[in-house]
């Protein structure tokens, strides 16, 4: 069994039906957990596994919703991902866990409004002090008009 | 006195050795120490203005003084604009000290050394004031390590003269000079007073490694951060006369001054000469100490200045006693 | 004692680029740190969703300047993943020698500049000199000197011709003498030891939690390097040291840094002397499968991630880019903070803040907004060059 599925093994052993979509690269692990157990699963990750190391959080508008992912490892790579709804996009802040998640939640929050609940910073961070609120660049409601043609006969 | 004494006292203070003088005078010194800096670090440095770029650094001072005047309406006006005219009276107050083309000074009393020393304070609080006067946070940095600074240097500086003062048994510049015909003093004891004055005069000049009161990449320019135009031409040109007068200083107290072997009727001419190439030998040690070091911390300066350069000066001034 | 605030930036001489640290002092003690890096944000993950992949490159190169290949690298390795195709040996030696060429210059422009911060002007003047040398190797490489744009999507733009190869083996000859050199200077000049010696402590346990990457992490004594824990390229094939230091300090990261010029110089080496024959790029479609691929590459500020996910169309679906110098943000927050452990000084800052080799440009990836109408656009190209025709930029 390869590092992977063992890895994988593990994670089904103790979050059973909790992870519902995974797939496996190789060294990567990506997992789909519901919201409610997104930091569970970090913790198991991060103490039970001392994976310390978070590389970054990213966060894509999918059609259903707003998607999270974080990714952990610095050998391996875990991808936990969950989706949240795009209305009142609400999902737990894992700073207390990795300190080093501040940076990426604040990024996140403003580029795509998700609120990290019990982050201990949500400030401005990669936006100008005066963008307007409620404009948030990386939704895909937000019209960028660099759409630039293609050239014809480019294919 | 009569009217050519008085013609001939007047031209002496403000042409030759005085302020003209020492003006193009401190121009080359800049000159000589960016260039030398320059090739030190394997650049060209000045390079086009005039021969070797030897005009540079008074196109600078040309450039500067036709700038927009800039008193920013926060600061203290008086202090201001006042502090760089002191800085460049006292700076040029105390270049007349200095003997230049014969062993005396243009102005020459007894105590003219405690004088010398007590003028390079006097510049250090004018240029402290200047740099409070801003009320900007950066210069405020800089006004209070320029005074932290001067708390660790003064002391040993004047230690290092007292050695010299107390060799020559006189307090008169010219006596210095006159003592010194047979042998330097930098060749005796004093050598470590030589080395301690260099340090000493690399922190009153605020060049590295002492050069925190201006920190560029710390407090930006620190204390004179808010000054431009022709205020910062005063300040830079008094900046390059306390460097001749530094230089020309410890010519006097180690190097024998102007003295040297002379051609009868040529003896102003070649006293100069040798004056300069002298203090141009101590500029080259002092590039070379600013080429050599990164900068200190300010706990740095102060543990370096009383650790080190204090017992060092002490140390060549009981020497110097235990001679005699 | 009463505090008072200085900004450090944006604009200010010991920063490259424009980034704000609020320093909180009491005298010259700092106290308090926070940043503002929102002066550079370019929106290039917004932008990449608009570009085909191969009109990508050109932009993810000009994320960052000096790790320019490393971007490059890592867009390409990701964008190669969606294909099921196998990339020729010999495309990812050459991807190799360039990465290693470029973290070279990287590294030897990092010395001098760490130099500059400390006020050490010489040693800034003669690392940038010898710097030279290995642009020189660039620019008849790749044909550029900064921008190489080496990497592309299949493999490698040019091939190296052998006479190339002993000239390339001959700088680096120079290089490792010259480092030498530099080492020598580093560790024993008396000045640089009390200026970063105890400077910027960052524990291992700091490191580990804020997330820190490179040369930073390594100097904390942690043995992290993607090269070696999930290899790419050439990697796997050419042999190197991960190289750690235990002092924590600015002066750690000196020597870190020092020591991964040796290891590039070996690795370049060793590569030129078993390069692979055969072709160097395969022709790709334009558009590849649906997926998502996830690369890491150690650039030469440290651990770069690029993540794609595609729907099999002309465009990525989402782009994203996480730089080094986010990620030791947090670092440089633990170092300046010392919360008493030690004192900060305000001498310390520029030092500390140059020791994870920062990049702003990386780190905030422009958009145009009207205030009044609360609306926001981006202007194309041709826009700008109207406006700058008629001699005004606001409408």
């Amino acid at each position: 069994m390869s590092m992977e599925e063992e890895v994988l093994r593990e994670l089904k052993e103790a979050f059973g039906d909790k992870i519902f979509e995974h797939k496996i690269q190789k060294m990567r692990v990506y997992v789909k957990v519901p919201i409610d157990s997104y930091s569970d699963v970090i913790k198991y990750l991060v103490l039970s596994k001392g994976m310390y190391h978070l590389e970054t959080i990213t966060g894509i508008e999918v059609k259903d919703g707003i998607e999270i992912m974080a990714h952990l490892g610095t050998g391996l790579c875990i991808s936990v991902r969950t989706t949240i709804g795009k209305e009142t996009p609400k999902a737990p802040s894992i700073c207390d866990l990795i300190p080093g998640a501040e940076f990426y939640e604040r990024e996140i929050h403003e580029l795509l409004g998700v609120v990290f609940e019990a982050h201990p910073n949500l400030k401005r961070f990669v936006l100008p002090d005066d963008w307007p609120e409620g404009v948030y660049p990386l939704r895909r409601s937000f019209e960028s008009k660099h759409n630039a043609p293609l050239r014809e006969g480019f294919e | 006195m009569s009217f050519e004494q008085y013609v001939v006292e007047t031209l002496k203070t403000v042409v030759f050795p005085g302020f003209v003088f020492i003006f193009f005078l401190s121009l080359f010194y800049e000159w000589f120490d960016r260039k030398f800096y320059a090739r030190l670090q394997n650049r060209v440095g000045p390079l086009y203005t005039g021969f070797y770029g030897l005009l540079q650094p008074l196109a600078d001072f040309i450039k500067l003084l036709s700038k927009e005047d800039i008193v920013p309406k926060k600061v203290d006006q008086l202090l201001f604009t006042m502090t760089p005219l002191f800085t460049l009276a006292l700076s040029i107050f105390a270049t007349l000290l200095l003997p230049i083309s014969s062993n005396q000074g243009v102005v020459s009393f007894n105590g003219d050394v405690i004088v010398s020393i007590l003028i390079l304070t006097f510049i250090c609080i004018t240029v402290f004031y200047a740099g409070l006067s801003t009320y900007n946070r950066y210069a405020v940095i800089g006004a209070e390590r320029l005074f932290l600074q001067m708390i660790g240097y003064e002391i040993p500086l004047t230690l290092s003269v007292v050695g010299v003062a107390l060799n020559a048994q006189s307090l008169l510049l010219s006596d210095i000079v006159l003592s010194q015909e047979r042998w330097w003093y930098i060749l005796g004891p004093q050598a470590l007073g030589f080395i301690v004055f260099v340090f000493a005069a690399q922190a009153e000049l605020e060049r590295i490694p002492f050069d925190l009161p201006e920190a560029e990449q710390e407090i930006i320019a620190g204390w004179n951060i808010d000054y431009s135009g022709r205020r910062l031409a005063m300040f830079r040109l008094a900046r390059n006369i306390e460097l001749v007068f530094l230089c020309g200083l410890a010519a006097t107290f180690f190097l024998g001054g102007p003295l040297g072997p002379t051609i009868e009727g040529y003896t102003p001419i070649l006293y100069t000469l040798y004056f300069v190439i002298k203090s141009l030998f101590v500029l080259a040690v002092l590039t070379v100490v600013r080429a050599l070091f990164a900068r200190l911390r300010i706990d740095q300066v102060e543990s370096f200045c009383w650790k080190y350069l204090l017992p060092l000066a002490l140390f060549q001034f009981v020497l110097v006693r235990l001679i005699l | 004692m009463s505090t008072f605030d200085v900004p450090i930036g944006p604009m200010h001489p010991a920063l490259p680029e424009p980034l704000l640290l609020k320093l909180e002092l009491e005298g010259e003690t700092v106290v308090g740190v926070d940043f503002d890096v929102s002066y550079m944000h370019r929106g290039i993950e917004k932008l990449l969703e608009t570009k085909t992949y191969f009109q990508g490159l050109p932009l993810v190169e000009r994320i960052c300047g000096i790790c320019n290949a490393a971007h490059g690298l890592c867009y390409t390795l990701n964008v190669e993943k969606l294909y099921d195709k196998e990339i020729p040996p010999r495309a990812q030696y050459l991807r190799l020698v360039v990465e290693e060429l470029s973290r070279i210059h990287s590294h030897l422009l990092w010395l001098g500049i760490a130099a500059f911060e400390i006020g050490f002007n010489t040693m800034f003047m003669y690392t940038w000199r010898d710097r030279e040398a290995v642009m020189d190797m660039l620019e008849a490489i790749t044909g550029n000197r900064v921008t190489t744009e080496y990497s592309q999507i299949g493999g490698v733009r040019r091939d190296i011709p052998p006479n190339l190869a002993d000239k390339l083996l001959k700088t680096m000859d120079i290089v490792e003498e010259r480092t030498k050199y530099y080492v020598k200077v580093a560790l024993t000049e008396r000045t640089i030891a009390k200026r970063t010696q105890g400077v910027g402590y960052l524990s291992p346990e700091e490191a580990k939690a804020t997330c820190a990457v490179g040369p930073v992490l390594r100097a904390s004594g942690v043995k992290n390097d993607i090269r070696a824990d999930d290899p790419y390229a050439a990697h796997s094939d050419v042999p190197f040291n991960v190289i750690t230091y235990d002092t924590c300090d600015v002066f750690a990261r000196i020597v870190v840094r020092a020591q991964e010029l040796f290891e590039c110089v070996n690795m370049i080496r060793t590569a030129l002397k078993n390069l692979p024959e055969g072709p160097y790029r395969v022709k790709l479609p334009m558009k590849p499968n649906a997926g998502e691929a996830l690369t890491r590459v150690e650039a030469p500020r440290g651990e770069l991630f690029h993540y794609t996910l595609s729907e099999g169309a002309l465009k990525p679906y989402r782009y994203k880019v996480r730089t080094p110098t986010l990620a030791n943000l947090g670092a440089l927050r633990a170092m300046l903070t010392s919360k008493g452990r030690y004192v900060v000084n305000i001498g310390d800052v520029p030092i500390s803040y140059g020791s994870i080799d920062p990049c702003i440009c990386c780190t905030a990836r422009v958009h145009f907004v009207d205030l009044k109408k609360g609306k926001s656009w981006v202007w194309t190209i041709d826009e700008l060059r109207e406006r700058s025709k008629r001699g005004r930029l606001l409408p």
